[in-house]
């Protein structure tokens, strides 16, 4: 895990040690400290530590919302139009598909669909709850599927720092962006700078380990896996190029090609199913423009196309393990 | 329609001819920093908002010019300036925006009051069960204003409603329904008159059904075969007998209004269209090369710039 | 007969929790219900009640150890 905290950004001014989830609420807490213009709105938001940011901002910035997810994401979206800035949390991301309606037929298309007279900028915060025997229905990872609507930014930041950067580049970003934040990295501590204004750009990706052997580009929560993988690997010599795109949309392709023309082996790690997913895409563009500098056939390990179990039993190797890993860069040496 | 026939209108045109006091007597009752919401029919709303007619007449035809240059069309006639925030051809996909507006000047304490149209046929989209739900919970400055013009395309308001009376459903959410002849835009003005004044009071949201009859199909030039889903003699009759425009002429004929001064105010009107069409005739085509601006509020870098999109096409 | 501790779930989305203290040593006599360790998770702290009443005959998952939820934090003999 010591790898996670590891940043490319130089470390300027303090920081101090927090989990991944403080990191989110101390970015949420700064933007609406920064900006009386944004409030939070989801289902039972005003506890699970919501209730710092009620006693400190008042009820009027900190909204419950009925079961209502569809309209109440529209209502969002219709603040926003108005001049509010909204984080929508949308509590579990298996829960997206109900506001996907109006995420994408609205706040996606209508600054271009007005000739650019409305801007939208709202946050959509999708957790992932994938393991601990949530079944199919609390399991997704819907990400695959927002990354083909044009006019959305998605992010999927995995380190406490990241997490507090991104959150804040997305609030203010001023289009509509989906926040996928893997629940496996909440309790995941690190360095995180203090300084109010600290931002990470949207769109650029991380190289969270250099290596010379194997790209490995590992998405959101498979990091986690990835990390002991490599650790592993590095303790017989294998050096593997660990990045953590941290944007899905847009993808950083730029950094993947240069890591590619390095090692000329890609692998990709996710948990998303394996059809049409992170993997495909980058996979696609790397095969259009990198064919040249790559020495094997990518690879790609990801969750098969089959719905997330509930047994432990069956649950236990559903996603990428460390030895699924392991294996797959053998293979590609 | 004379454009549409001409070719010169592309997709879909949904005319709102028929319709013409339900949206004009709900638009006058608000003020300019109010806001609202319509549909794909949402034609003549704009217009009653305050929208200038010769950039919606070039959105219909697609150009440069438009409202929104070229990039909604007739189903989606924003304008901004004028608090137009947008027009949903999802049907029912304007109320939880209606709202969203609405919460934001609630919130931020602004005096703004935000009008929502919609039809029949959305209220049967669980949206507008929801969003009358939250708009009464939290007491939103809006108000819904439902256009009942009995057919959602072919399908009749009793063969899809289980309660046909569609202001009743307002008592399901503890805000008042209340149903009004709308063809006659006096008493619409009147219904929205009230609710616009609940609305500023803080009182919460109205529910304001108008009845009202699509006098064209539900889009021009459209033909559905076999037998036909209303009679002939029901739009026969709706057209001779309740044309909004004749009514409202004939009351204020009745009102003291000479028909110099009438033939005076359609002459101005008649005149304000041409001027339209040969504004929106002459505005030149969108150029291929800015087919992606306004996706962002800034553009993007890298492989997932417009630029690059643009070439690999 | 012997008893096991376990990792208390504590919601969704917590997967695991990280031992801050245990309120008992090996050898201890401990009742059903007392709380015998603190545990915390990215959301909150939580305390682990005996499940038994008996001795606490070994520690499984040391002060400062993460683990899943639901695994052997300890064991009690009764």
């Amino acid at each position: 895990m010591e790898n996670l905290k590891q940043k490319t950004e130089p470390a300027t001014g303090a920081s101090v040690q927090m989990t991944y989830l403080d990191a989110l609420m101390q970015a949420q807490f700064e933007e609406m400290e920064r900006d009386e213009r944004v409030f939070l709105m989801g289902e039972d938001i005003s506890v699970y530590g919501g209730d710092k940011l009620v006693e400190r901002f008042g009820k009027n910035r900190v909204w419950n919302m009925p079961i209502s997810e569809g309209s109440f994401t529209g209502l969002g979206i219709g603040a926003a139009i108005n001049g509010s800035r909204p984080i929508v949390d949308l509590s579990i991301a298996s829960f997206v598909y109900l506001a996907s309606d109006q995420i994408i037929n609205q706040a996606a298309k209508l600054r271009y669909m007005t000739g650019g007279q409305i801007d939208i900028p709202i946050v959509f915060r999708c957790c992932m709850f994938s393991v601990g025997s949530k079944a199919a229905q609390h399991a997704d990872r819907p990400y695959p599927f927002f990354m083909n609507v044009p006019g959305l930014k998605i992010i999927s930041p995995t380190s406490p720092a990241d997490i507090k950067g991104l959150m804040k580049s997305a609030v203010r970003d001023g289009n509509p962006v989906l926040v996928f934040e893997d629940t496996r990295l909440w309790p995941l501590k690190g360095d995180v700078p203090t300084d109010p204004d600290f931002l990470v750009p949207i769109g650029k990706a991380d190289i969270k380990r250099e290596g010379t052997d194997v790209t490995l580009i590992a998405i959101a929560g498979a990091i986690r896996p990835t990390m002991e993988a490599v650790n592993a690997l590095s303790a017989e010599g294998i050096s593997v190029e660990v990045i953590d795109p941290r944007t899905l949309k847009p993808l950083d392709h730029q950094t993947f090609k240069k890591s590619v023309a390095k090692t000329g082996r890609l692998l990709i790690v996710e948990n998303a199913h394996q059809v049409c997913n992170v993997g495909s895409e980058i996979s696609a563009v790397m095969a259009e423009e990198a064919f040249d500098l790559l020495k094997k056939p990518i690879l790609r390990v990801c969750a098969p196309d089959i719905h997330v179990p509930f047994s432990p039993a069956l649950e236990k190797d559903f996603f990428p393990s460390k030895n699924d890993i392991i294996a797959a860069v053998r293979r590609l040496l | 329609m004379r454009q549409s026939k001409a070719g010169r209108i592309p997709g879909s045109f949904h005319a709102s001819i028929g319709q013409e006091a339900a949206i004009v007597g709900a638009c006058l009752a608000l003020s300019d920093k109010d806001a609202m919401t319509g549909t794909h029919r949402s034609h003549g709303h704009p217009i009653g908002k305050g929208a200038h007619l010769d950039a919606l007449m070039a959105e219909l035809m697609g150009k440069e010019g438009g409202i929104c240059k070229g990039r909604g069309g007739s189903m989606h006639l924003a304008d901004k300036s004028v608090g137009i925030i947008s027009e949903s051809a999802i049907v029912g996909g304007g109320l939880p925006l209606a709202i969203g507006c609405a919460f934001s000047a609630k919130i931020r304490d602004i005096d703004q009051v935000t009008l929502c149209f919609f039809g029949d046929g959305a209220v049967n989209q669980g949206t507008f069960h929801e969003s009358l739900n939250m708009a009464s919970l939290w007491k939103l400055p809006v108000i819904f204003l439902c256009e009942n013009n009995g057919y959602a395309i072919s399908t009749s308001v009793a063969q899809s409603h289980g309660q046909p009376d569609i202001a009743l459903r307002a008592g399901g959410y503890g805000m008042p329904g209340v149903t009004v002849d709308g063809q006659d835009v006096v008493a619409v003005f009147g219904a929205a008159a009230e609710a616009v004044r609940r609305a500023r009071a803080g009182e919460g949201p109205t529910l304001i059904v108008a009845n009202t009859y699509r006098f064209d199909e539900h889009n021009f030039g459209l033909v559905i075969p076999g037998q036909p889903y209303r009679p002939v003699e029901e739009v026969e009759a709706y057209k001779r007998d309740r044309d909004p425009i004749k009514l409202y002429r004939t009351h204020l004929l009745a009102e003291g209004l000479s028909e110099q001064q009438l033939a005076d105010i359609e002459a101005e009107v008649t005149a304000a269209i041409k001027q339209a069409v040969q504004f929106a005739l002459e505005s030149p085509m969108p150029k291929p090369e800015t087919l992606s601006d306004y996706m962002f509020n800034s553009p993007l870098v890298g492989h997932n710039s417009f630029a690059a999109g643009l070439e690999r096409n | 007969m012997t008893t096991e501790v376990i990792m208390p779930s504590s919601g969704m989305g917590i997967e695991e929790a990280t031992v801050v203290k245990w309120l008992k040593n090996v050898g201890d006599q401990v009742n059903e219900g007392e709380v015998i360790a603190e545990v915390e998770t990215a959301k909150a702290t939580v305390e682990v009640e005996a499940p038994a009443s008996g001795t606490l005959a070994s520690i499984v998952a040391d002060e400062g150890a993460t683990v899943e939820v639901n695994a052997v934090i300890g064991m009690i003999e009764e």
